[in-house]
């Protein structure tokens, strides 16, 4: 090389600066990597569908709470236990809004067109907890018959002498309360204890009070909760916590899982011994044994299940990058470049890892819908994220109360679950095909 | 291969070692560790002293792991219940609830390895066609719908099929209250080995000596049965082990909504309880099955494809 430096560099020519190119420009742009799998994805029709399925659910999921619901956390006891009515389904029998009741029921059942002001029977029901239903006037309840139920109940305060003057009810309340239609009943005399003090009770018509214009626009999608809570907007929230619960799980999976395999794939041996080794013992654990330790020492918040779910989930990715790792690092380009003195850094993350790029994708994408179901798992046997709403909790929470009694406290998250369950398996194995690289070019 | 397998089983001890010690500790060391507050209620506070003596819960932690560890090696003892069911043998307290278990599971994966295999058959043979699709459509909603919502769906109908909505007491329970949990936990497995006996036997279907054995005259029952399942029933066994492990796993679940007095109940009862000798013993009982069952599909892989050595150097 050395030798060749003393000649002067203007000597130097190039040989083809002047020549004419034959060659003609490519009028069609190169299709990369992602542009080819998006493309052969979009001809997958049953992927495409399970994609707009998951993008929906997504969607709903953050807007979800915020229509057509009424607030996640408000209770309202009143409302509690309503049954499910969507307006287009009831008229073909599905989630109609109604409940079975029988002459048996203790409850004080009265349609709706009777409650007026003016009903001469309006206190009798009205100092009861009652149940009121909609449509037809006053039938006989025939045993075991579908009623359509606005179910809810008066509010019911209590005052003395004067309904404001008391310690219930300030004045300022006590007209709040007029305002909204609230009626006065008769003074009662409370002779028991303090003779000459008389009790009032106001009661308080909710659908006024919440702004509903009519008992036809009062009704709630998924029905509510025994609490009083809106389910519609409880699980659309905790759908959108569970897809958090796999987003984050996913993330960290896939991080730690690529170097963990990369390094005990790459290097085998002893050092592969060893970490397969910690790993293996680490699965060994029943993951029904990580939860509950985890739990019981870091207590049940979103962060603690997320990261029980890590400590179990990481191992299946990493086993997945280490096999693709022994699958290639005995190839002959591996050795081609080692040989020209590429670093190990450089052939793993460079040469070796592109390879396992596809499986990582699918892999992290189908993490999503696995942690989901952990999670729902964990919450049926109790150990659930507490103070929160996730769907798992929203299931089990369900299923305690008595899924025969009250289905649609259980059936629309379970419909969720399930379609979530259903997309993201459409999707991953629709981004599995696509990104195979050995399927490339190939229809 | 036999050099492999002895080493595997002498990791699995140490590892079984490992777990159940550290898992030991861990629990042992809770913050609100009240195991014998039970015990205090129940007897007499000279007799409790003497039962802790007895027990070995008056000496240090870790020489209580000791003893733990002895009786568990030299006399299969794995410590007396302190709650569940007082003074009571932890692992006779298991076997007790063992049978219902493993009768779930192993009913499940007898229902569901031959419907697997018949499924993934006919999709195969007449891949492409309607019944392809419709066994495809299944495949994709039973391995997805999780096997809780399953039986949730299920106990739903119960009482229009004629089932018990709810495993009854064990002195009532007949087959019928097996149907709904073992159902439930059939639909995904029978969903997956569908899916892989398909994928298997289509690749074998369309190689060279099927169609030798299509030239030289068999028909194509025979060569789908003897030629073409041989090939593919191999990669399938790690799979129905691989299936044996999710149905046990799953039934924790199936057993507590459905109400089946199983050893899930024992596992998640315990905990409540602080019975924690009898969490361990519940513990270790699925640590074993999950280490041995792993064991066995990394045999059978390096049975099926000698090129797989496992831990060989780069």
């Amino acid at each position: 090389m050395n030798e060749y430096k003393h000649i002067d560099i203007n000597k130097f020519e190039f040989v083809q600066m002047d020549t004419k190119i034959f060659d003609k420009k490519f009028e069609t742009k190169a299709i990369g990597y992602f542009g080819d799998a998006a493309r052969r994805f979009a001809r997958n029709k049953s992927s495409v569908l399970g994609f707009v399925i998951l993008i929906i659910i997504i969607i709903m999921s953050i807007i979800g709470p915020h229509i057509g619901g009424r607030g996640v956390y408000a209770q309202e006891k009143r409302f509690s236990q309503l049954p499910a009515k969507i307006p287009l389904l009831s008229k073909i029998g599905i989630a109609a809004g109604t409940r079975k009741y029988n002459k048996q029921s203790t409850q004080y059942i009265k349609s709706i067109s009777e409650v007026q002001p003016d009903d001469p029977d309006y206190k009798n029901y009205f100092f009861e907890e009652c149940i009121v239903w909609r449509s037809k006037p006053y039938i006989d309840i025939q045993d075991n018959k579908e009623v359509e139920v606005i179910d809810f109940k008066y509010d019911e305060y209590k005052s003395r002498t004067l309904p404001y003057i008391s310690g219930w009810l300030s004045r300022k309340e006590y007209e709040d309360l007029l305002a909204k239609g609230a009626v006065i009943g008769d003074p009662i005399d409370i002779n028991d204890e303090t003779p000459g003090f008389e009790q009032y009770k106001v009661q308080v018509n909710p659908l006024k009070e919440f702004g509903f214009k009519s008992d036809k626009s009062f009704y709630f999608l998924f029905g509510t909760d025994q609490l009083g809570r809106d389910m519609w907007s409880r699980v659309w929230k905790g759908t959108r916590v569970s897809l958090l619960i796999g987003l984050f799980v996913a993330i960290v999976t896939v991080t730690v899982g690529v170097i963990y395999g990369a390094v005990s794939g790459y290097y085998g041996g002893a050092i592969d011994m060893a970490l397969q080794r910690f790993s293996e013992i680490l699965s060994g654990i029943p993951w029904i044994a990580i939860m509950t330790l985890v739990v019981l020492y870091l207590g049940s918040t979103l962060f603690t299940i997320a990261l029980a779910l890590v400590l179990t989930s990481w191992i299946g990715t990493s086993n997945m990058v280490r096999s693709q790792f022994y699958r290639y690092k005995g190839r002959e380009y591996v050795l081609a470049a080692r040989t020209l003195g590429a670093k190990d850094s450089r052939l793993i993350f460079k040469h070796i890892l592109p390879n396992a790029l596809g499986p990582i994708v699918t892999s992290s994408v189908l993490i999503i819908p696995s942690a989901i179901f952990s999670e729902a798992m964990i919450s049926y046997l109790g150990l659930g994220i507490s103070g929160g709403v996730s769907i798992g909790k929203l299931l089990s929470d369900g299923q305690a109360i008595g899924i025969t009694t009250y289905p649609y406290l259980t059936i629309f998250p379970a419909l969720i679950i399930s379609l979530l369950m259903i997309s993201f398996n459409l999707f991953g194995n629709g981004l599995r095909d696509a990104l195979n690289p050995s399927l490339r070019g190939v229809e | 291969m036999v050099r492999y397998t002895i080493k595997r089983l002498f990791l699995i001890f140490i590892t079984l070692f490992i777990i159940l010690s550290l898992s030991f500790f861990l629990i042992k060391l809770l913050p609100d560790n009240n195991e014998l507050q039970y015990l205090m209620n129940k007897v007499k506070p000279e007799d409790y002293a003497l039962m802790r003596k007895q027990w070995g819960y008056d000496k240090p932690l870790f020489v209580q792991y000791l003893y733990w560890l002895k009786n568990v090696i030299f006399h299969w003892d794995w410590g007396v219940s302190t709650h569940y069911l007082l003074g009571r043998d932890t692992f006779e307290i298991l076997t007790q609830f063992l049978p219902i278990t493993m009768r779930l599971n192993l009913v499940s994966l007898v229902i569901s390895i031959p419907l697997g295999l018949l499924f993934g058959i006919v999709a195969a043979l007449r891949k492409n066609k309607p019944i392809d699709y419709i066994i495809s459509v299944f495949v994709i909603l039973f391995i997805s719908i999780p096997s809780f919502v399953v039986v949730t769906m299920m106990m739903l109908s119960a009482n229009d099929l004629g089932l018990p909505i709810q495993y009854r007491p064990s002195d009532m329970a007949n087959y019928k209250d097996m149907i709904i949990p073992v159902l439930s936990l059939s639909f995904g497995p029978i969903a997956v080995l569908t899916r892989y006996t398909r994928a298997e036997l289509i690749e074998v279907l369309t190689s060279d000596f099927i169609l030798l054995a299509r030239t030289k005259g068999l028909n194509r029952f025979h060569s789908t049965v003897r030629h073409g399942m041989r090939n593919s029933m191999v990669p399938l066994v790690p799979i129905i082990i691989g299936n044996f492990i999710g149905i046990l796993f799953g039934s924790l679940v199936i057993e507590r909504v459905y109400g089946v007095p199983g050893v899930a109940g024992i596992l998640i009862e315990s905990i409540g309880i602080q019975d924690y000798n009898l969490t361990m013993t519940a513990l270790a009982f699925y640590t074993i099955i999950s280490l041995v069952a792993t064991l066995i599909v990394d045999l059978t892989y390096g049975i099926v494809d000698p090129r797989i050595r496992m831990g060989s150097r780069k």
